[in-house]
């Protein structure tokens, strides 16, 4: 993949409130994610088509949001997930600002999140403490039962 | 004018009052929801309740507030802890909608009506709101929080600032007289023992009885998420308590989402 065409995917995904962009063409693919404060990017082996080097964006690119990509079987740590079948909320409301962001700390017992069912409410709580590595859903998606929706290291 | 909790226990129908552990009545409160999840834990226990004469931070859904002038609105929150995982009581929402429902048809009520999941509705107007929370989730057990406010008698600039179709209890009951105890008194007591049915027996005969009183069954409707709009006819409800909607694409099992009627009949 062109270096030109990441290095667009890493400024739309600064400038967005997005947490993650996948881009599969043909062979290939790319998913940039605010994950780490380190600026990685790798091919998904799975799509390419020879061992090649990963192209490196310029550190000078990003400032300090960051963006690093990875598939989510590579980002190692505890898994926080939907109790039940829903909606996922972020926020307690539009207006407010999310419960927990990318690379935040955390404690256990901290609400994370808001799942609604049916207008039945629930505050997601952390089960254990450490630092928000990955957050796998967005605002208003629905979600199963049993579905990953962060991961805390 | 206050609550009285010997009026209420009064008028609470047989077998429930030994359901209720705690009445709480407060003349002001943020939100009963919130009060009740600051109670300690230990001191919880099913059947705790509190009932506000006025709310200084109301909730609705999604954060909105909810708005009532003091003494118009009857506000209560029951506690009910269920050996069940959360996610066998996901129509616990439809449920409170049927113990408000119980309650209005013992004042003689008749032509209230149900939008799913939980609004209770008099001519298409909105006379109680629901907000369910859950407290405490483990793999096995979970308790949950049920808040309800009920227009009594709200004066006229409550209903200007609420800006959507609503309707006093007052103005629905034949003699024109809404009394506090009373409705507090049924509605607790229908909670409890609704809440105590489904711990025994899930929630099948009452999602039959909610059934019978769905405002939406066979017509047109559209359901709006932030990332999705489902339209077609509704059709009931599932075992679980979702809304059926078919639609050209097929059978969809609704769990979220703003349902209102198709402008397009």
């Amino acid at each position: 993949m062109d270096i030109r065409k990441i290095k667009k995917l890493v400024e739309i995904l600064e400038e967005s409130n997005l947490t993650e962009i996948e881009i599969i063409e043909k062979d290939e693919s790319v998913r940039l994610s605010r994950a780490s404060d380190q600026v990685q990017m790798m091919q998904a082996q799975a799509y390419a088509p020879a061992p090649q080097q990963a192209p490196v964006a310029p550190a000078s690119a990003l400032p300090d949001t960051g963006a690093a990509a990875s598939e989510e079987a590579e980002i190692e740590g505890h898994v926080i997930r939907s109790p039940m079948v829903g909606t996922f909320y972020a926020s307690p409301n539009p207006e407010s600002d999310a419960y927990v962001s990318v690379g935040q700390d955390i404690r256990e017992g901290d609400t994370v999140c808001m799942i609604e069912a049916m207008k039945m409410f629930n505050q997601i709580e952390s089960d254990v403490a450490g630092k928000v590595v990955a957050v796998l859903v967005e605002n208003a998606q629905p979600v199963e039962f049993d579905e990953p929706l962060f991961i805390v290291r | 004018m206050t609550y009285s909790e010997a009026m209420i226990r009064g008028v609470m129908p047989p077998h429930s009052r030994s359901l209720l552990t705690e009445l709480m009545l407060v003349d002001e409160v943020d939100s009963t929801n919130s009060a009740l999840k600051r109670v300690e834990l230990e001191s919880r226990q099913s059947g705790l309740c509190m009932i506000a004469n006025q709310q200084t931070a109301g909730r609705g859904r999604h954060g909105r507030r909810w708005m009532s002038a003091p003494g118009c609105c009857l506000m209560m929150s029951l506690y009910w802890q269920f050996d069940q995982p959360i996610e066998q009581l996901s129509a616990l929402p439809l449920a409170v909608a049927v113990a408000i429902s119980r309650s209005l048809s013992d004042l003689g009520m008749n032509r209230h009506r149900l939008k799913w999941p939980n609004d209770i509705l008099v001519d298409g107007r909105k006379l109680a709101g629901i907000l369910v929370e859950t407290d405490q989730m483990q793999a096995n057990r979970c308790s949950v929080i049920c808040g309800v406010g009920l227009n009594l008698q709200q004066p006229p600039d409550i209903h200007q600032q609420i800006g959507r179709p609503m309707v006093d209890l007052v103005d629905c009951l034949p003699d024109n007289s809404a009394d506090r105890n009373r409705i507090a008194g049924l509605l607790l007591g229908h909670l409890c023992l609704l809440m105590n049915e489904i711990a025994q027996m899930g929630f099948s005969s009452i999602l039959d009885e909610w059934r019978q009183r769905d405002a939406l069954a066979g017509k047109a409707v559209i359901s709006h998420s932030r990332l999705e709009r489902i339209s077609g006819r509704a059709s009931g409800i599932d075992e679980q308590g979702m809304l059926l909607v078919a639609t050209e694409q097929g059978m969809q099992h609704l769990a979220s989402g703003e349902v209102s009627l198709s402008p397009n009949g």
